[in-house]
């Protein structure tokens, strides 16, 4: 029978991965491995949980070979569909979707690549179909962030914040910016103030980059044709405007006989094809305790935000931190986040021969581990190979990695095809791609890398 | 997993019985050049040794006094003991496990704690070896070593046995945990219960009894006892722990059903709209009428009539069918299960059962070679039709009815919210006849606010009060209008609850009660009270959220206490003064005149 689909889903795995350090060469980031495989498996596992069968996957040009061999080694059942943009312009999330918005026939949930969580995606579309809206988004609030002693340069990143104005009766998302668009001073509209009772502002919620939106919405961005960046602009604008109120067909009519505005406002394009209007006047629900209004203020378009509760385990793989935090937790959470147990934490190609390997740690395909070492909370890539008397503790190795002999490695990172030479000391180290490390060097916080042709290691 | 860790252990097995094997083969030569005892190698030596036969040929060469041997097996004999006390809290660390973890995870654990207990056992059958070789000096205790050697074999062996008993068990006790927990999620009966009670005590029996027939007659039989007592009680705690730490379970567990209700709870929660696949076989439309009826932002009979409606018109539009298949019978089976599901959130209005056995009706007048389109077009057209003339129509004609008996100056007194008596007092205002209203509501429904401000709005003189305020009220009312879920087939009026309290204090002043209902609203089924068939609200509506001190706060922690929400009523014909419908002003009795009219004219 052929089924009607109620959500398409896009997952977009384009990120440069602007925030994370610059280690030389090219890392995607929706490949970095967190646990035994890449980042992006999470999202489509999760979306497979979840009962899609297909899904559109946005990467950039360069990367998707590498992706799909990613993918390929990684158990999925879920049908992904490589949506290729180039690499060379720099385009954002909202061009993104406005490529593929030919393809979107329903509504669309988007969903960033780099997310991993155990949420219930069901929550996120349950409000959405309540309350039949426009947006629906999801922000974890993590609280305060943990502090971990990070690899590499000591640096003061300071992590983007938005402030997220949500109306606590009603569950809206009614304001929506990012805190570096302010200085000193926050103005928030009027309007908003008197509409709605009590709006609550947070600014340290994490955004999960999670949108359930109306398949008008699409159709609003490719006509509009204004938007670059879906949380930067397209977001903040319709969260915006609820505020306004459609405008008079009158004066409208007024102005396309003059031609000077034919651009399309967003209530053109929200409107109701069925009976909803006449459910929504019967219907003895309101959302709202006090005031005149009728239900949802009488607004066609609504912004809703869900918040699970802090119990609720998500990050975006989007920083150094997050991804060293997200590797450090992703084994004790990693029935709740993929709904399944891990079977092969050892690769049955693999061939470790030491014992003193604990059950934090991973081993990828075909790679070659020598007696006599020590692994603890390590995940150790595909096609590494680790010698003799080599100490491994809290380290994340990508794949391709050498480690020679003799060798103590504590809290680092070291990305893909680098060589770390005998008799190397190195605490909280970053080891940038294909880099060599010669032997017997010692180092904490520092980065090795090629990031011009001289090794830069800076203390 | 369990199998990979096996062939490990295999190895690592081999390879120690190889090198106690050296070892062994050196003391003996040791022992025979120097004849004198060193213990220092006795520590070191490893015990778990499979093949005791090699043993035996290295260790005849240096047995030198048989008789003593005896002696030596006494002493050996209490490792055993030993071992199994070493082993006893470790099962029950094993069955504590088994029941925290996942089925799967067992595995794994399981062959890891065996392998701890194994290594309990050697150690204690170590340190006892070692006293008697420093006691009864260096002949004897090579023949000791030979012994506990065997004896350490057999007692791993036992070990090995109880922990798969044990395992049995505690496989057993997870596989009945895992059946009732599912039959939690929807009804834990009593009768369940005590099923899971007895199978859990037989589960506990069977495995003391393994145990015992397991441990040799030495070994007290107090301590399998407690093996098995105490897991039990630490399964109860944490059953409670679990109760309090998962979020799904609650609703269902912890809320007590009242007794005389039984069977009006319905099989639903909430959590299985949590757990629904996203893209199912079910329409869109469906499903997002099914969340919007759980959460009751679509409630009120007419609303959930065109919702319904509005959602299986949705469903024609969109539905494409299959290759040689019936238009009728390929489109019903969807309907089917689409209607299984909504049912499921919410058991249906009189109205939305009318409006699908309507809907069924036209499905199943199609001819049979009827083409998809003209099909899909009359279908979406009868709809349209059925909401126009049903719900629109018949609204007018009894708004028209009700404003005529409306008189100058009346005050008019209404319960509840009805989108119904909505229209007939705003239509009312807006054709000038001047009369009051007031609402009557109670704190449970939002309903009767939500009226409040909707008749507010339109500009119709209004006052609200509390259900308690009814007596002194209705003193100075003219009519009670009031709207309905469904009229019965004796006449008996079902409508949100407190209306009948409305109309006996109407009948106690003699004041006059009309009850307005569309004819789309008759049900054929008879009821003279609401506890025969009702629906159960969600109790957490009793509480007053915004009270912190609230006595009811934690309700469900006490297990004397039950709520009980029930939504509906029934006022019994001898209340009514008459029923206001499109065809006409009819005593309520007269329902089954138009049940059978309605029958004649739409297939109803």
């Amino acid at each position: 029978m052929h089924k009607i689909l109620e959500f398409q889903a896009v997952v977009l795995a384009a990120g440069r991965g602007s925030r994370m350090p610059d280690v030389g060469g090219t890392v995607s980031k929706c490949l970095l491995p967190v646990g035994p495989y890449p980042v992006i498996w999470y999202s489509l596992n999760m979306l497979e949980r979840y009962g899609f069968q297909d899904t559109m996957v946005v990467v950039l040009d360069e990367d998707k070979s590498n992706i799909l061999n990613a993918l390929e080694k990684c158990p999925l059942k879920i049908k992904y569909e490589l949506i290729v943009i180039p690499s060379d312009e720099d385009w954002g999330t909202a061009n993104s979707l406005k490529h593929i918005s030919s393809r979107v026939t329903t509504d669309l949930i988007v969903i960033s690549g780099d997310l991993i969580t155990n949420i219930n995606l069901n929550e996120v579309v349950n409000l959405y179909r309540k309350h039949d809206a426009a947006l629906a988004t999801l922000f974890f609030n993590n609280g305060p962030e943990e502090w971990i002693e990070l690899p590499g340069l000591k640096s003061k990143a300071k992590p983007d914040r938005d402030l997220v104005c949500i109306d606590k009766e009603t569950e809206r998302l009614v304001f929506l910016a990012s805190a570096s668009d302010f200085e000193e001073n926050v103005k928030i509209p009027r309007v908003l103030l008197k509409k709605f009772g009590s709006i609550s502002l947070f600014s340290r919620l994490l955004d999960a980059h999670v949108y359930v939106m109306k398949n008008w919405l699409i159709s609003y961005l490719v006509e509009s044709d204004k938007f670059t960046s879906i949380k930067g602009e397209l977001i903040p604008h319709i969260v915006r405007k609820q505020l306004s109120r459609p405008k008079n067909p009158l004066e409208k009519k007024g102005m396309s006989e003059k031609n000077v505005d034919i651009c399309k406002d967003v209530f053109d394009f929200a409107i109701d094809k069925g009976y909803e209007s006449k459910i929504r006047q019967m219907s003895a629900y309101n959302d709202h305790k006090l005031g005149s209004k009728g239900v949802y203020y009488n607004d066609t378009l609504r912004c809703y935000a869900l918040i699970p509760d802090k119990n609720t385990f998500g990050i975006r793989v989007n920083t150094l931190a997050s991804f060293y935090l997200s590797n450090s937790k992703i084994l004790s959470k990693w029935v709740e986040v993929t709904g399944t147990v891990l079977s092969d934490r050892i690769n049955l190609n693999s061939e470790v021969k030491t014992k003193q390997i604990d059950e934090a740690s991973t081993v990828g395909e075909k790679s070659v581990i020598a007696e006599k070492t020590s692994i603890k909370c390590t995940f150790v890539g595909a096609n590494c190979v680790i010698e003799n008397k080599v100490r491994l503790t809290n380290c994340i190795l990508m794949n391709n990695v050498t480690i020679k002999e003799g060798c103590v490695l504590q809290d680092c990172v070291v990305y893909t095809g680098a060589t770390v030479d005998t008799g190397c000391n190195l605490q909280y180290c970053l080891i940038g791609p294909h880099h060599v490390v010669p032997s017997s060097t010692s180092g904490k916080h520092q980065l090795f890398a090629e990031t011009t042709d001289n090794m830069i290691t800076l203390g | 997993m369990s199998s990979k860790q096996g062939s490990e252990k295999t190895r690592d097995d081999v390879m120690a019985t190889r090198e106690a094997k050296k070892l062994l083969k050196q003391k003996a030569k040791a022992k025979n050049i120097e004849n004198k005892d060193n213990g220092s190698t006795n520590i070191q030596l490893p015990t778990t040794i499979r093949d005791s036969e090699t043993k035996k040929n290295i260790s005849t060469n240096v047995i030198k006094n048989p008789p003593k041997i005896p002696v030596a097996c006494d002493k050996i004999n209490s490792t055993p003991s030993i071992t199994t006390k070493a082993e006893s809290p470790k099962s029950k660390d094993e069955v504590d496990r088994a029941i925290q973890n996942d089925n799967i995870d067992i595995n794994a654990d399981k062959s890891k704690e065996l392998i701890k207990a194994e290594r309990a056992a050697k150690k204690a059958a170590k340190q006892a070896k070692k006293k008697p070789i420093q006691e009864s000096g260096d002949k004897n205790a090579v023949v000791a070593q030979d012994f506990t050697v065997k004896d350490v074999v057999n007692t791993l062996k036992d070990i090995v046995n109880i922990a798969k008993d044990v395992q049995a068990v505690t496989d057993k006790v997870i596989a009945i945990d895992f059946t009732t927990k599912k039959g939690e999620e929807s009804t834990k009966s009593k009768a369940e219960l005590r099923a899971e009670r007895r199978a859990k005590q037989e589960a506990q029996r069977a495995s003391k009894q393994a145990a015992q027939q397991q441990i040799p007659a030495e070994v007290k039989t107090e301590q399998p006892s407690k093996q098995v007592d105490k897991p039990k009680e630490e399964k109860s705690s944490k059953a409670a722990t679990k109760t309090a730490v998962e979020k799904s379970k609650p609703k269902s567990q912890g809320m007590q059903k009242m007794n005389w209700f039984q069977h009006l709870y319905t099989e639903h929660d909430k959590e299985s709209l949590k757990q629904m696949a996203i893209n199912s076989n079910l329409h869109p439309a469906v499903i997002k009428l099914g969340v919007q009826l759980a959460s009751r932002v679509v409630t009120g009979s007419n609303a959930r009539c065109i919702a319904l409606l509005d959602a299986l018109k949705k469903m024609v539009r969109d539905y494409s069918l299959p290759a040689r298949t019936e238009f009728a019978r390929g489109l019903e089976a969807q309907l089917a299960a689409s209607v299984e599901f909504l049912w499921a959130v919410r058991p249906p209005a009189a109205s939305q059962t009318n409006a699908l056995k309507y809907f069924r009706y036209h499905l199943t007048q199609l001819p049979n070679n009827v083409d998809e389109f003209d099909a899909k077009k009359r279908l979406q057209e009868e709809i349209d039709r059925y909401i126009r003339e049903q719900i629109d129509m018949a609204g007018e004609a009894i708004s028209i009815a009700v404003r005529n008996k409306i008189s100058t100056n009346d005050n008019i007194l209404t319960y509840g919210c009805s989108s119904l008596i909505e229209r007939i007092l705003c239509e009312a205002q807006a054709a000038g006849v001047v009369f009051r209203a007031v609402v009557v509501g109670t704190r449970l429904q939002r309903g009767a606010r939500e009226m409040l401000r909707r008749l507010l709005a339109r500009g119709v003189r209004c006052s609200y009060a509390d259900i308690s305020a009814l007596n002194y009220l209705m003193r100075d009312m003219n009519k009670v209008l009031v709207g309905a879920a469904s009229l019965l087939a004796n006449g008996a009026v079902l409508a949100p609850a407190g209306t009948l309290q409305a109309a006996l204090a109407a009948r106690a002043h003699n004041v006059p009660l009309l009850v307005a209902c569309e004819t789309h609203k008759f049900a054929d089924t008879v009821q003279t009270d609401a506890f025969v068939h009702n629906e159960i609200g969600d109790p957490d509506d009793l509480i007053d959220k915004n009270d912190e001190n609230s006595p009811l706060k934690d309700w469900r922690t006490n297990p004397n206490l039950s709520l009980l929400n029930l939504m509906y009523d029934v006022t019994p014909p001898s209340l009514v003064t008459a029923v206001v419908t499109e065809l006409a002003i009819l005593p309520c009795t007269s329902a089954p005149v138009v049940l059978r009219f309605k029958l004649s004219e739409y297939g109803l």
